[in-house]
């Protein structure tokens, strides 16, 4: 299988507190990797690693490896502007830009060069039917982004990270902050998704991460206690603080 | 304590208790063949359909544990593991009625044979209490073992089958109408064992998460 990212020997240090230890971890192609741990663990520490967002956090000092098609992340000679752009993130609370629905999805596309309307609106277009939300919101492309449903802004972020062509998109709790039937057009929709990007996802509910992800990654105070696929983390778990921890025999 | 190890607790305590109303059954069957005694067969066969009852309630515990709770890793082997030793105890529990129809419908059986058939119960009955003893204590070492105990089993089984073959060549007319229930009646403690055999499998599915299988 192929991988879409490798991290070696990853440290993380917040002053003098260390807060992820020594993280190795392949991540599939085309496969949704989940996230799980209880508050604290490091999951959405390591999440940020990724795309080196960690980078504009104070206090913050990074050691180890992470490999994008075998360009170390974290070398001098990676563009971060390029990196972000490679591995999109979309976030917990949605954070559409105060702009219309249209601009939120060309904004990255133009940052990058991009002018002709012709292509903008092709990219606007393919990635909103990407997202989902293309029949919701056609006829009103120039409306006001916030004036969108929690679970609609959600898409619409969604929608500006595809804009960019990622290969990985980053997805932090995307689901907390919406009612169930949002939940669910956003977990249809990362089961689509997959086909064409990586997806790794951090969550809260072990009931998610059960429904959309094909591995999971248990974390605990820093560190990954298991990796393995979701099928095998939730029916025979090997290390005991995994089992009582899914099976909600924690602490 | 969490709520899943509450539901845990009931299903275990209900297989437990349908599994002691199967040696109960055994009890009395092999009591009606001794003693042709009609009314003990009988009560056999009432016994039974509670038994079948039990597996129902098991079954309906355990998918109501499925659906409020989504029990995953040990908690969901044990939801399934119940649903599955509930079956065997149900299959079980059908061989003692086969017994007691037998012990109904025959008066006399040969003495060597129902001295023979006394030792294979008795085999069956230490083998089973002993799988439930490891299904309670959660046992996995026991219960690779106690499967071993269906080969003594086998071995009596066999030893009745020998004795039929010796009776028959005696060319023992009278002997031959009765060799066909027979071999019936001794079948069934015969795939009782195998059965409990399985609730061993199921056992160590339970706690290890392995599949394995008893040759």
């Amino acid at each position: 299988m192929k991988l879409a990212l490798s991290v070696k020997d990853l440290n993380l240090y917040y002053g003098n507190k260390q807060a992820l230890k020594n993280i190795e971890m392949d991540i599939y192609s085309n496969k949704v990797t989940a996230f799980i741990g209880p508050s604290g663990c490091g999951k959405s520490t390591f999440l940020r690693c990724l795309n080196r967002m960690n980078d504009l956090i104070d206090n913050c000092r990074v050691n180890g490896n992470v490999f994008l098609d075998d360009v170390n992340v974290y070398s001098g000679k990676m563009d971060v502007v390029n990196l972000r752009s490679r591995v999109g993130m979309v976030f917990q609370k949605p954070n559409p830009f105060p702009m219309s629905i249209y601009e939120n999805v060309a904004y990255g596309p133009k940052c990058q060069g991009v002018k002709d309307k012709k292509i903008l609106d092709k990219i606007v277009e393919e990635s909103l039917k990407n997202a989902a939300l293309w029949d919701d919101i056609k006829d009103r492309l120039n409306d006001d982004a916030l004036g969108l449903s929690g679970g609609q802004q959600q898409r619409l972020c969604i929608a500006r990270a595809i804009a960019m062509e990622p290969e990985v998109i980053l997805m932090d709790e995307p689901t907390s902050a919406l009612d169930p039937i949002s939940t669910k057009k956003i977990e249809d929709l990362i089961d689509k998704l997959k086909e064409k990007y990586t997806i790794i996802i951090v969550t809260h509910s072990m009931q998610q991460a059960k429904r959309i992800s094909d591995y999971t990654a248990f974390f605990l105070m820093g560190e990954v206690i298991e990796f393995d696929t979701t099928s095998n983390i939730f029916q025979n778990p090997k290390d005991k603080r995994t089992e009582d921890y899914i099976t909600g025999r924690f602490g | 304590m969490n709520k899943l190890d509450e539901r845990n607790i009931i299903l275990k305590n209900l297989v437990s208790s349908m599994a002691k109303k199967v040696v109960n059954l055994y009890e009395m069957a092999i009591d009606s063949l001794n003693n042709h005694d009609i009314e003990k067969a009988l009560k056999v066969i009432e016994t039974d359909d509670y038994i079948n009852k039990q597996e129902t309630e098991i079954n309906d515990v355990a998918l109501e544990t499925v659906v409020l709770y989504s029990p995953v890793a040990i908690d969901v082997r044990i939801v399934i593991s119940s649903i599955k030793i509930a079956n065997e105890l149900e299959r079980i529990g059908d061989y003692a009625k086969g017994i007691a129809k037998f012990a109904i419908k025959h008066e006399k059986i040969d003495a060597d044979i129902l001295s023979k058939i006394n030792t294979l119960n008795e085999l069956f009955l230490k083998m089973f209490t002993h799988a439930m003893e490891a299904y309670e204590n959660a046992d996995v070492d026991w219960a690779f073992k106690i499967a071993e105990e269906d080969l003594q089993i086998n071995g009596v089984y066999n030893e009745i089958v020998e004795i039929i073959k010796n009776k028959l060549s005696e060319n023992n007319k009278e002997f031959l109408d009765e060799t066909v229930n027979v071999m019936r009646l001794i079948k069934n403690l015969e795939r009782a064992g195998d059965h409990t055999k399985n609730i061993c499998e199921h056992i160590i599915y339970q706690e290890k998460g392995q599949r394995f299988e008893f040759n």
